[in-house]
């Protein structure tokens, strides 16, 4: 029996059996956006869309319809068919800096060909953009499949015999097994690369960071730049994929749908990203996450329970018998209705190594959207509390939890990039040792949207005099100063991940009889209109944060609180001619401490920073799978009180992005 | 290295995917994926005290290996295996790597002569090229094979092949009418190239020519060098050169028949180190057996007799596929990280880095407890006596059963004039249950056994026994989900001398080996078959060891899961 499947813009049709492997695959394996999501996401499903895009991307253009579709006739004993697919991604930026940060990982003039400087001693090969991504993807029978890539990259060193150009795996390399029985159908999916795996907020999920749609990300996908933006205009502020700092996992995962009672189960054995390093894991380290879970129910509508598992199991050595362990357990309960999608998920978890107390901690965490069609108008409202003891890094909740360190406990923290110490965070973000709540509104009009967020949390212990706050303006490409490193700038006191850049500031109040709040707010303004016939798109964020001594229902913009930010962003996109978009942007961030605060050596004060940064760009989609893109930025920062914290200088970054 | 990898592997992706149509249909792909987890965990008494030596690990990688096989013409055939591979838990193109696994051209030439060159198998008869399995595995349990196999397909260890890097070429020449035909292959390879300054070029060339080729009868010449280019980087070189004659016969008709059949030939062994330092040798060696068998029982009786001279050397025959001098991969050292871990049978059976892949000219080091009688295969020197085997198989039996036994002894005496007495049995059979209740699904018992026995008299006395035991079953429970089970014992027990050799191959003192000790494997799991060749599966393993020489100061166990999916087509 046929089917047709319709997800965004595909259209799919096939057997049976396929329909649904595919939608299993589609929400369990890859996904997994639309269950246990708190997404806000009050004018279409775009969001949604988009990661069907990206996945159509990550696995390869035909994969997917290979992969999960094809029909058993058209198989033969002999394999005679692979089907290639791929981008190319030629990627430089040229970066010139008149002050700089003294232990800059680059020159002050310094050109790239990688996204990250190559020649850093921090980064270098810890991240290459493929030159040429070749996926290669077949279906050998009819229940087993593979997929996996050539990943090339260059780095232009004009050397011959190094290691400039490499070939790799990057993110593909996984086989595929399935079976249809009347019990079930289950799905087996193995492999290295990174297989992107979810089961609920609290045990394997993702972070949601938001990204200025100015920054081109590395796996973007479309064709067509202006519908991307105009995909943006429609969407939620959290433009975030749900893949995005998501739980990459290598292992084994075994699926089953549609079994008996309606129940169905997921589980996990491997290593994720942030379990282990590479060095470890090379030297046989004992360290594996096995994770699970059985439900009933489905993502589409209705009432779906479950019950996940979590278990990150590790030793500190391959000697000792010294446990870094990490548990998690939770209950869940969704409802879907056209109106209301309700998402609850409640359980207890607790860390076991030589810093923990290894006592349990509880997790709980509720997210109510209402939507009436005709008014227009989703509320998002979402409360949650989560102790210190529930950790997972591969989970949405952001780790304060010092104890627990990316690449198992002992590895060097200054590699550390999964801990959100006292974070100020954004407005969708959970974080540990937190109680917080949650409010989102949205509303769109013809050519205007409006989205209000407010967050608003309180740790649950004081555990340490210090917070931290992410430098949103220019995060991309301060991030790429000292790659990876956690401890940098001229106070030592920065910390820069994967596209983003965080600053630690100690608290000199001696007192910790206060547990302190955070609160964040932001608005969102999207406004889109023609000029000259041609269609221009406005796009504005505000946000403002505050971290202070009590609670507070809005930000606490005054000197009473130990830190105050604010961050504006306007960007602009111009439709000029057929396949040219012009990009305005700019972005101010203001950062301010108190008295409480560590004090600048130089004057005595306390943090007091202003970053900008203006830039422009152009898209150029050349042909239909290929464009050029033009990205050029003078960004500026300085703290007036820690004179030594500054930079300015200017940034420019050609890509030509080629898809086969 | 990487440039060319990269240049090679474009070419030929190029070349499949510009190819013209026609082309394009003689194009096909081979392939195997796997991803392998093991969780090991190292316990017991050689641990007390221990502070230093890793006792837990968790290890992995996925691969796939590409074979990209084209065949525009009759006269060639490409085929070039393209491995990825990727440490388990490094992401993001750390730990990964691209690599030729094998680069193969072949084809026929006036439509008579089939030719190979590049990455070729190459197998003889088992005095002259042949890759000796090394242990008795015909009754093992087929958890156990899972394991192996993957072992062997690292190691290129298949149907007693060596993986070579040359050329060879193969020709049957029809003779007339009669259906009589003319045999000739021939092969080339260099094993080692020449470092400039003390290492000359090494190859291994090697051909036969059987001239007489029928149904009923067939006799031929072979041929083995494995030699030195002289002056290509020393004035030390080598050779050994073996040459062999082999002859069939057989009579009866379809129910039954007898057939004799045979080996024998003669080496010469030539190394020259420098003018003090150089041997050259030369020996013999012969083996003949009657055969007897009634397809309708699917009994077969054979009976031989063997002789190897105790310096017949034929390295492509006699270096083993296993180096006994390897550490085992995990857990490579015990008693605070200063006492590198004997090599265990689950070690030997599990470890892909344990093997080896080169031809060597000398003999190499051997661990008494795994196979004394025969260690380097039918080939092994000074050995002489009798061997007997029965068979017992049908296409649709229920029950197969197989034993051997050899008795033998040593030639000449190692270092007294006593000679060495060998003695070993072995056998087992495999019970298909599911055919005696005419069931598709597997359920099946496998049992096997392998004893030894080594004597010596004064002076320098020697008894050794060891003893392999296996069993197996596996049961397909649910379609296509079988569970799995597997049982190993090896006893070892008695003293022996182990011959330590010179470059020149010559003995130059013997180690004394006491050894008493019980291994035992346990494995049980489950493997889910999606296609007849591709399986998930999940096994534990438990191997134990009880060295009763230490009175239990080095036992240990490990235990072991091991989680693996195999697609391959």
């Amino acid at each position: 029996m046929d089917h047709v499947l319709t997800i965004g813009f595909w259209k799919i049709s096939n057997s049976r059996i396929w329909f649904k492997m595919t939608i299993m695959c589609m929400f369990c394996t890859l996904i997994s956006a639309a269950y246990g999501k708190d997404i806000f996401n009050p004018l279409s499903d775009s969001l949604e869309r988009k990661e069907q895009q990206v996945y159509k991307y990550a696995l390869g253009k035909n994969y997917a319809n290979k992969m999960f579709l094809l029909n058993k006739a058209t198989h033969s004993k002999a394999l005679t068919n692979l089907s290639f697919s791929g981008v190319v991604d030629f990627i430089s930026f040229y970066r010139n800096m008149s002050e700089r940060y003294p232990d800059m990982s680059s020159p002050s003039k310094n050109l790239e060909f990688t996204p990250y400087p190559a020649g850093s001693q921090f980064s270098g090969n810890y991240y290459r953009q493929p030159l040429i991504d070749l996926i290669v993807t077949a279906n050998p029978s009819s229940n087993t499949s593979f997929a996996f890539e050539y990943a090339m990259s260059h780095l232009f060193t004009g050397k011959t015999g190094d290691t400039s150009r490499k070939i790799n795996v990057q993110n593909l390399l996984q086989f595929h097994g399935t079976a249809n029985t009347s019990f079930g159908n289950f799905l087996l999916s193995a492999g290295g690369g990174s297989i992107n795996y979810s089961l609920s907020s609290f045990t394997m999920y993702n972070r949601e960071f938001r990204e200025p749609v100015f920054e081109k990300l590395p796996w973007d996908w479309t064709t067509d730049s202006f519908k991307k933006y105009k995909d943006f205009f429609a969407s939620s502020a959290i433009t975030t994929p749900s893949y995005y700092n998501s739980a990459a996992t290598q292992g084994f995962i075994l699926e089953g749908s549609d079994m008996p009672g309606g129940f169905g189960f997921s589980g996990f054995y491997g290593r994720s990203s942030l379990s282990t390093t590479p060095d470890k894991a090379l030297a046989g380290y004992p360290s594996e996450i096995l994770a699970g879970k059985v439900y009933r129910g489905t993502d589409t509508s209705g009432i779906k329970i479950g019950v996940n598992a979590y278990r990150s199991l590790g030793f500190t050595s391959r000697v000792k018998d010294i446990r870094d362990e990490r548990d998690i357990g939770t209950v869940e309960f969704n409802y879907k209705s056209p109106g209301i999608r309700l998402n609850a998920e409640g359980g207890m978890g607790r860390v076991i190594n030589p810093s923990s107390t290894g006592k349990t901690g509880l997790a709980l965490q509720a997210g109510l959207t209402i939507y009436n069609k005709r008014v227009h108008m989703p509320v998002f409202l979402k409360a949650y509390s989560v102790d210190e003891q529930a950790v997972s890094l591969e989970s949405a909740v952001l780790n304060s939890n010092p104890s627990v360190v990316q690449g198992g406990y002992g590895s060097d923290s200054v590699y550390n990039n999964s801990l959100y110490q006292n974070f100020l965070q954004e407005v969708s973000m959970m974080a540990n040792n937190r109680n917080g709540i949650i409010l989102k509104v949205g509303k769109s009009f013809k050519n205007f949207a409006i989205e209000i967020g407010n967050a608003v949390s309180q740790e649950k212990v004081n555990y340490s005099n210090s917070f931290s706050f992410e430098h949103m303006a220019n995060a991309f490409p301060a991030s790429r100063f000292t790659p990876w490193y956690q401890y940098s700038g001229p106070y030592h006191r920065i910390g820069n991940r994967f596209r983003r850049s965080i600053e630690t500031i100690k608290i000199t109040d001696a007192s910790n009889t206060y547990k302190k709040a955070f609160n964040a707010a932001d608005l969102s303004v999207k406004w889109k209109t023609k000029i000259f016939k041609r269609e221009l798109l406005f796009v504005n964020f505000n946000y403002i944060g505050s971290i202070g001594k009590s609670i507070s229902p809005i930000p606490v913009m005054t000197e009473s609180s130990f830190f105050r930010m604010f961050y504006e962003e306007i960007s602009a996109y111009y439709n000029i001619i057929n396949r040219v978009t012009l990009i305005g942007f700019y972005s101010m961030q203001k950062n301010i401490g108190n008295t409480m605060t560590e004090l600048s050596a130089e004057n005595g004060k306390p943090v007091d920073q202003l970053t900008t940064g203006i830039g422009f760009g152009i898209d150029y989609d050349f042909n239909d799978s290929a464009g050029l893109f033009l990205r050029h930025r003078w960004m500026d920062h300085r703290d007036y009180n820690f004179i030594l914290d500054k930079y300015k200088g200017q940034e420019t970054t050609v890509e030509l992005k080629i898809f086969f | 290295m990487k440039r060319t990898v990269l240049f090679l592997w474009m070419v030929l992706a190029g070349f499949v995917l510009n190819c013209s149509p026609g082309i394009a249909q003689k194009v096909f792909f081979t392939g195997l994926g796997r991803a392998l987890v093991t969780n090991e965990k190292l316990k017991g008494n050689v641990l007390n005290g221990d502070t230093a030596s890793p006792n837990k690990g968790t290890e992995g990688y996925v691969l796939f290996d590409l074979g990209i096989n084209m065949h525009p013409y009759d006269f060639l055939k490409a085929k070039a295996v393209i491995r990825l591979k990727n440490t388990f838990g490094a992401f993001y193109g750390q730990g990964a790597s691209v690599e030729f696994r094998q680069v193969l051209l072949e084809g026929l030439i006036a439509k008579k002569v089939k030719y190979a060159l590049g990455d070729i198998d190459v197998k003889m008869t088992p005095y002259t090229v042949f890759n000796n399995e090394g242990v008795y595995t015909a009754y093992e349990s087929d958890l156990f094979k899972i394991r192996r196999q993957i072992v062997y397909y690292e190691n290129f260890n298949v149907n007693n092949n060596w993986r070579i890097q040359g050329a060879k070429a193969g020709a049957n020449l029809l003779l007339g009418k009669g259906g009589s035909k003319i045999k000739l292959n021939g092969f080339i390879s260099r094993t080692r190239p020449s470092n400039y300054y003390n290492l000359p070029d090494r190859f291994l060339a090697g051909g036969s020519i059987h001239p007489w080729v029928s149904d009923n009868f067939e006799g031929g010449i072979n041929y083995v060098s494995f030699f030195d280019l002289r002056q290509s980087g020393t004035t030390a070189h080598y050779s050994n050169q073996v040459i062999t004659g082999d002859i069939a016969a057989k009579a009866g008709n379809e129910n039954f028949h007898i057939r004799a059949f045979g080996e024998g030939g003669y080496s010469l062994n030539n190394n020259y180190i420098s003018t003090d330092t150089f041997a050259s040798t030369r020996d013999f060696f012969y083996h003949a057996n009657a055969e007897g068998f009634y397809k309708p029982w699917g009994l077969k009786l054979t009976a031989g007799y063997m002789q190897t001279g105790a310096a017949f050397y034929s390295p492509s025959a006699q270096t083993l596929r296993i180096n006994n001098n390897h550490a085992p991969g995990i857990f490579p050292n015990v008693m605070n990280n200063n006492t590198v871990r004997g090599q265990l049978m689950f070690d030997r059976l599990t470890q892909e880095n344990l093997y080896n892949q080169t031809i060597l000219p000398g003999l190499m080091t051997y661990l008494p407890q795994y196979g004394n009688v025969l260690p380097y295969g039918a080939a092994t020197p000074n050995r002489q006596g009798y061997v007997f085997r029965a068979e017992k198989a049908r296409p649709d039996g229920v029950l197969d059963l197989s034993a051997a036994l050899y008795g033998l002894t040593e030639i000449i005496g190692e270092g007294t004039t006593s000679l060495r007495k060998f003695h070993l049995l072995q056998g087992g059979g495999i019970l298909r249950l599911n055919r005696l209740f005419n069931s598709e699904r597997i359920i099946e018992l496998k049992a096997g056994v392998a004893y030894e026995k080594t004597t010596r008299e004064a002076p320098g006395a020697i008894a050794l026994e060891n003893n392999m035991t296996d069993a197996g079953i596996a049961i397909e429970f649910l379609k296509g989900i079988d569970l799995m089970g597997g049982y190993k014992l090896i006893t070892s027990n008695g003293k022996e001398y182990l011959s330590i050799r010179n470059s020149l191959n010559q003995i130059q003192s013997y180690e004394t080996f006491q050894l008493n000790f019980v291994q035992q494997v346990l494995g049980a799991g489950v493997r889910w078959r999606f296609t007849d060749r591709s399986f998930f599966t999940v096994h534990g393993n438990y191997t134990l060891l009880n060295d009763k020489l230490s009175e239990g100061r080095s036992n240990y166990s490990i235990r072991q899961y091991f989680v693996n999916y195999t697609l391959s087509f």
